[in-house]
C-alpha cells in the first residue's frame, strides 16, 4: 500500500512538472500559433543563470532566475519570431529549431560542454516520512509550486485586463486585433509569461538533478510538445491535463515495464502519443471542433 | 534539333543540376570533404521528395538515415569482424555478408517498406500535428538505438567497410536526383502539389491526399536510407547520437535555405550550406579558407548556420530559388530581353 502511494506521489509530481512545461508552451502556441521548440532552452539558459547567482540568498536567486528567463523569452520573440509574424506554423517551428540550436551553441561556447553541478535547494531533496510512506520533499514541493503557479496564472488570466486580452486573443486572434488589442505587445506578454514559467520549471528541474547541462531542456520540451498535442492544441487547460497525463503514463511505464524493456520507456511513451493522435487527432480534452474553418 | 529540343527542355532542370553536381565534384573535390557534401545532398533530396511535394514538414527523416546506416552496416560488415563488434546480432544477420552496393540497395528497399508502413498512421495527421508526429518518430528511433545493445547501443558501431568512393556516392546522388525528378512528373506529385497549395480544395477535387503522401513519404524514406548507408560506408564508424536533432536541423536548414519547393532548391541549398560550413570549419580550426585567414571560436559554425536559417526565413521564405527549377536558357534570355511580358508570352 505504502509503495503504491509513493508511486502515486511520484507520478503526480512528474506529471505536474510536465504540466507546467506544457502550459508554458501552450500559452504562446494558443495566442501566436508558435510551437516554440526553443522553449526548453529558455529553461536551460535559466539553469545556467542559476549557477551564476547561486551564492545569493535563495529568494533573490529565485527572482533573478525567473526574470532572466522572462527577458530571454521576450528578446527571442522580438528578434526571432516577430519578423516572421505572417509565416505559417511549420515555418515558425523550423525557426524555433534554429533558435534552439543557436541558444545551445552560444551557451556551449560560454559555459563549455560539461554539465555543471549546482548546490541549490539541497534541503528539499531529502525525503520526508508521513506515517510509513516516505516521499521526497521535492515531489511535494513540485506539486505545491506547480499548483500555485497554475492558480496564479488562472487568476491573472481571469482577473487582469491583460489576462482578458490574452484570453480573447487565444480565442480568436484576428477578431481581438480588430477590436483594438495590440498584437505585438500581447504576444510579447505571452512570451514573457511563458518565460517566467520556464524559469520556475528550471528551478525545479535543477533541484531534481543537482546539475545543469546544455541538453537539459530537450526532454522537457519534447514532452511538452507531445502534451499539447495529446491534450488538444490551443487550450491551456487541455495542455495542463495533457502534461499531467503524460507524467502519469511515464511513471506507470517505469513501474510496469519489465526490466529489460525499461530503457525504452520514451519509445513507448511516444508510441502512445501517436496512438492517441490516431484516435483523436484534435486532442483528448478538446470538446468543440478545433479544426480551422474555411 | 527541332525535334530534340522539346525532349531536352523537359528534362533540362535535371540535366543542368546533374552538370552542376558533377562540375562541383570535379573542381572542388580534391580540396574538401566532397563525399560529405554529396551525402548531405542525397539526404536533402530525400527530404525534399516528401516535404517539397506535400508541403508537410518532416522532422523524422533522420530516422530513415539511421535505418539506412545501421542496415547497410549490418548487411556488409564481414562475418569475422561482426563476431567481434556486433556479437549479439539475432538470426541470419550475424552471418550475412553483402557487397556495399547490394547492402545500400537493400537498406533503401527496406526503408521504402518501413516508410510506407510508418506513413499509414502518420499521414492521417496534418499540419502541425503531422510535424509533431514525425518528431515522435525521431525520438522513438533515437531511444531505441541508444539502448539496443546488439547494435552497439550508445557506443560507436565500427568495422563498416569503408569502400564508398567519391564516384560511387556521386552516382547514387545522380540516381536519387533522377528519381526525385521523375516522381515530380507523375500524377501523384501533381496532386500532392495541388494539396500543398490548398489542401481543402484539392480534397474537394477528389485528390487522395493521404495515399499520395504515403507514396511520397516511402520514396523519400528510401532515398534518405541510401544516403545513410553511404554515410556509414564512407566514415566506417558512427554512433546513434549522430542521428538526432543536430543532423535534423542541418538537413532541414539546407532545404529551407535552398528553397523547399523545387529540386533545384534542394541541391543548391545542400551545396551552398556544405560549402559555407566547410569554410567556417576551417576558420574555426584557425586555417585559411577562400584566401582569408580567420580564427573563429569553436561552435561559431552552428551559431552562424542557425542565424542564417532565421535570416533566410525572414528575407526569402521560399529560399534561394523561390521554388523555381533551373530555367530553360532561351526562355530565361527571352524573359531578360523582354521586361514587359504579356500573358501570351509562353
Amino acid at each position: 500500500m505504502a509503495e503504491i502511494l509513493q508511486d502515486v506521489v511520484n507520478a503526480v509530481s512528474l506529471g505536474a512538472l510536465y504540466a507546467l512545461f506544457a502550459v508554458g508552451l501552450a500559452l504562446v502556441f494558443s495566442i501566436a500559433g508558435i510551437a516554440n521548440f526553443a522553449y526548453g532552452d529558455f529553461a536551460m539558459v535559466a539553469g545556467y543563470v542559476l549557477v551564476l547567482v547561486v551564492a545569493l540568498v535563495w529568494p533573490l536567486v529565485v527572482v533573478v532566475v525567473i526574470v532572466a528567463a522572462m527577458l530571454l523569452a521576450v528578446a527571442s520573440d522580438r528578434l526571432a519570431f516577430r519578423p516572421l509574424r505572417a509565416a505559417d506554423a511549420t515555418t515558425l517551428l523550423v525557426a524555433s529549431f534554429a533558435l534552439s540550436s543557436l541558444l545551445q551553441h552560444v551557451m556551449r561556447g560560454i559555459a563549455g560542454n560539461q554539465p555543471k553541478g549546482v548546490d541549490f535547494g539541497a534541503s528539499v531533496a531529502r525525503p520526508i516520512s508521513i506515517g510509513d510512506v516516505t516521499v521526497p520533499r521535492l515531489d511535494l514541493l513540485t506539486i505545491v509550486v506547480v499548483a500555485l503557479t497554475l492558480l496564479g496564472l488562472t487568476l491573472f488570466l481571469r482577473r487582469s485586463f491583460l489576462g482578458m486580452q490574452l484570453r480573447a486573443a487565444a480565442e480568436d486572434f484576428t477578431m481581438a486585433r480588430l477590436l483594438g488589442v495590440p498584437a505585438n505587445r500581447l504576444i510579447a506578454a505571452a512570451f514573457g509569461l511563458s518565460g517566467a514559467i520556464a524559469g520556475i520549471a528550471a528551478l525545479l528541474l535543477t533541484i531534481r538533478s543537482g546539475a545543469v547541462s546544455i541538453e537539459m531542456g530537450l526532454q522537457p520540451v519534447l514532452v511538452a510538445f507531445v502534451a499539447i498535442v495529446v491534450g488538444g492544441m490551443g487550450s491551456l487547460s487541455a495542455a495542463a491535463l495533457g502534461g499531467l497525463l503524460l507524467g502519469v503514463v511515464s511513471v506507470l511505464l517505469e513501474v510496469l515495464l519489465p526490466p529489460d524493456l525499461k530503457p525504452y520507456r520514451d519509445a513507448f511513451l511516444f508510441t502512445f502519443v501517436v496512438l492517441v493522435l490516431l484516435v483523436r487527432p484534435q486532442g483528448l480534452f478538446v470538446a468543440r471542433g478545433a479544426e480551422a474553418r474555411i | 534539333m527541332a525535334r530534340l529540343a522539346p525532349a531536352v527542355e523537359r528534362v533540362w532542370p535535371l540535366l543542368a543540376l546533374a552538370l552542376l553536381v558533377v562540375v562541383v565534384t570535379a573542381t572542388l573535390g580534391p580540396g574538401v570533404d566532397i563525399e560529405i557534401w554529396l551525402i548531405n545532398t542525397i539526404l536533402v533530396v530525400g527530404l525534399y521528395v516528401f516535404v517539397g511535394n506535400s508541403g508537410v514538414m518532416s522532422f523524422g527523416h533522420v530516422s530513415f538515415v539511421a535505418l539506412g546506416a545501421y542496415v547497410g552496416a549490418v548487411l556488409t560488415i564481414p562475418e569475422l569482424t561482426k563476431q567481434l563488434v556486433l556479437p549479439d546480432l539475432p538470426g541470419f544477420l550475424g552471418t550475412v555478408e553483402l557487397s556495399t552496393t547490394a547492402g545500400t540497395l537493400a537498406a533503401g528497399a527496406l526503408a521504402l517498406v518501413v516508410g510506407y508502413l510508418v506513413a499509414i498512421p502518420l499521414m492521417r495527421l496534418s499540419g502541425l500535428a503531422a510535424g509533431i508526429g514525425t518528431l515522435a518518430l525521431l525520438v522513438i528511433t533515437n531511444n531505441f538505438l541508444l539502448n539496443y545493445e546488439p547494435l552497439a547501443g550508445s557506443g560507436t558501431l565500427t568495422g563498416v567497410p569503408t569502400d564508398a568512393t567519391t564516384g560511387m556516392i556521386l552516382v547514387w546522388l545522380l540516381v536519387a536526383m533522377a528519381v526525385a525528378f521523375a516522381y515530380q512528373q507523375t500524377r501523384s506529385s501533381l496532386r500532392l502539389r495541388a494539396s500543398r497549395e490548398d489542401e481543402v480544395a484539392a480534397r474537394a477535387m477528389g485528390v487522395p491526399v493521404e495515399r499520395d503522401r504515403r507514396l511520397a513519404f516511402a520514396l523519400s524514406a528510401g532515398i534518405s536510407a541510401i544516403g545513410g548507408a553511404l554515410y556509414g560506408h564512407y566514415l566506417g564508424a558512427f554512433g546513434a547520437q549522430f542521428f538526432y536533432f543536430g543532423t535534423t536541423i542541418l538537413i532541414i536548414g539546407m532545404l529551407v535555405i535552398g528553397g523547399q519547393r523545387s529540386l533545384t532548391g534542394a541541391i543548391v541549398g545542400a551545396l551552398a550550406i556544405s560549402a559555407i560550413t566547410t569554410w567556417l570549419d576551417r576558420w574555426e580550426a584557425g586555417e585559411s579558407a577562400l584566401g582569408i585567414a580567420l580564427e573563429l571560436p569553436a561552435g561559431s559554425r552552428e551559431v552562424l548556420f542557425a542565424l542564417l536559417v532565421l535570416l533566410m526565413l525572414k528575407l526569402r521564405p521560399d529560399g534561394i530559388t523561390g521554388g523555381r527549377e533551373v530555367p530553360w536558357p532561351s526562355r530565361w534570355l527571352a524573359s531578360r530581353s523582354l521586361p514587359a511580358r504579356t500573358e501570351a508570352g509562353r
